[in-house]
């Protein structure tokens, strides 16, 4: 049951987006996250939402699961975009008792919602098309600079490496425990909240004494096979940009600037930031 | 000079119930390896043998005595990166000494642990899943691994650091047969191909009968030691120390308490039959 959950939900494949070195998509996932929110009017709100659609299309990930990504959220997507329905100022359109509905207060809704259906996809696009070790490697590279204020970055990646590595070692465990307090008759699905969070007791006990264990054994592991910390370490990929990091920095450069000018010659339909 | 060289060490835990009181795991232990040598380390639960495992690259430092690796020794803080370069250990749980979660990139993590090139690295990797038949599975993640291979992918990962020896510690003991003959077919393909000297600590008398040499340990001593016909062969000393032979030998020993004429000390199947057919063939 619980080895069902993949972590980072990475779909492998060879599209130009999977193509791309992951310290680029990270850079480039944070300008468009900005720009996104900087729209101020329709037309570069459109461009946004085009060019989402155009990079989720270059992804060759099945859109079923960018329809999973926007199902899960999409609750949250209708009730603040209700809210600012309700919220605009001037004059209202429709009234009814204290509720009424404004040109601002459309605009305003139809924003917030492309714009967090938006950003929700893109940030989709980078977990579908990077894998977890690409991830922290490409993490690791970006904050590398931090590391002048004694941050220790390359244990903070190796932390994420091996966390990630042994989520699903500790899922299997999970599930053997809790099948062995079951057949010990131990229940997890009767009884009232206090009662099932006391049931999850004896399951937590067993796993965090073999988390602990398992930690002992590979800090043995990494030394014997001479880890000593990041200084002097290699890799054997090598983070490298490529002509497709180019062009979608090329290519992004002109969406971003035509963005920029729309928002400075066309008139401005929304002014908060939300 | 020996390759490994262990000379009157002695090693003790604190005891769990009485902190006063040392519990003495390894007791005044002289033991050499020569380069390129099989040995095996034999032992029940509690004789020190994974506790001598972890002496021979460091992880663990004598309290008086010494480990010396060729010349190199271990309680010197500034020498056990040099002698984890030369002795790997590969540990009885798979699942806990994997470290990243594709395959290729496990291997590659002690290469890159020695500052090497990646170009170097990417061709040590490939060799190292080469050697131990696990190349088709570079990309693979290891929990969907079985446990045999898992194992296989943790000697790859030793192997691709081109150490001179490899320590294995009850390498076997958590994996179904077929897992237990894939790992053991690897290791003596590493031992007489690659000449990679191998310390192997089992209770599995089968795996022992494969090496050069024996070691049997009791109490933090050596009780016995020599060619596996020479330590098989005393079946009443090992039964004593509630250690078994291989069935073969003890199949061969009780015919031969039992009256019938066996020679010498059959460790397999093969040799056992052939025993038997040379006693019944004399009969007629």
């Amino acid at each position: 049951m619980l080895k069902e959950i993949t972590l980072g939900q990475y779909f492998p494949g060879k599209s130009v987006i999977h193509r791309m070195d992951p310290r680029m998509k990270i850079i480039l996932l944070t300008c468009y996250i900005v720009f996104i929110f900087l729209t101020r009017n329709y037309v570069s709100l459109a461009i946004m939402a085009l060019s989402v659609l155009g990079v989720l299309f270059l992804s060759k990930v099945s859109p079923k699961l960018y329809f999973k990504s926007v199902k899960a959220i999409i609750f949250i997507v209708l009730f603040t975009s209700a809210l600012n329905l309700f919220y605009g100022t001037g004059d209202p359109l429709w009234e009814w008792k204290f509720l009424k509905i404004t040109e601002s207060g459309i605009n305003t809704a139809i924003f917030v919602a492309v714009r967090i259906i938006a950003l929700v996809l893109i940030s989709s696009v980078l977990t579908y098309t990077t894998s977890p070790t690409d991830l922290t490697d490409g993490i690791e590279k970006l904050l590398k600079p931090l590391s002048v204020f004694h941050i220790k970055v390359h244990e903070i990646a190796m932390m994420m490496t091996i966390a990630l590595r042994f989520i699903p070692t500790l899922l299997e465990e999970t599930d053997k425990i809790m099948s062995a307090q079951k057949a010990r008759g131990a229940d997890f699905e009767s009884g009232n909240f206090m009662n099932r969070i006391k049931a999850l007791v004896p399951i937590l006990v067993p796993l965090f004494v073999s988390a602990f264990r398992r930690a002992f054994d590979l800090a043995m592991a990494m030394e014997s096979r001479c880890y000593h910390g990041g200084d002097g370490r290699t890799r054997m990929k090598v983070l490298k940009y490529s002509k497709y990091d180019f062009a979608a920095l090329g290519v992004l450069a002109v969406i971003f600037v035509g963005v920029i000018i729309c928002n400075l010659k066309l008139p401005v339909t929304i002014r908060s930031g939300m | 000079m020996q390759f490994i060289d262990v000379k009157d060490l002695v090693f003790g835990y604190e005891d769990d119930e009485d902190s006063e009181k040392r519990k003495i795991v390894l007791n005044k232990l002289s033991l050499s390896v020569k380069k390129g040598e099989f040995v095996a380390l034999l032992g029940h639960n509690g004789s020190g043998k994974s506790t001598l495992a972890k002496m021979f690259n460091g992880i663990l430092q004598p309290e008086s005595g010494s480990v010396t690796v060729c010349g190199l020794d271990t309680s010197d803080d500034d020498k056990l990166l040099d002698i984890r370069k030369k002795v790997g250990l590969v540990l009885q749980n798979p699942d806990n000494q994997l470290v990243a979660s594709i395959v290729e990139e496990d291997v590659a993590f002690g290469p890159e642990n020695l500052g090497l090139d990646p170009k170097e690295i990417r061709k040590r990797v490939d060799d190292a899943l080469k050697a131990v038949d696990m190349y088709e599975y570079r990309g693979h993640a290891p929990h969907k691994l079985s446990g045999g291979q898992k194992q296989r992918v943790a000697i790859a990962g030793i192997i691709a650091m081109e150490p001179e020896c490899i320590v294995l510690d009850e390498p076997t003991a958590m994996l179904d047969p077929q897992g237990r003959r894939e790992v053991m077919d690897t290791i003596v393909k590493l031992n007489r191909e690659k000449k990679i000297t191998i310390i192997l600590i089992t209770h599995y008398m089968d795996e022992a009968a494969l090496a050069d040499r024996l070691v049997v340990l009791d109490g933090g001593k050596i009780l016995t030691e020599g060619t596996p016909k020479e330590v098989f062969s005393q079946v009443e000393l090992l039964k004593r120390h509630s250690l078994d032979v291989p069935q073969s030998t003890e199949l061969a020993h009780k015919l031969k308490s039992s009256g019938f004429d066996i020679e010498g000390t059959p460790l397999d199947v093969p040799e056992c039959v052939e025993a038997i057919v040379s006693v019944l063939d004399k009969k007629k």
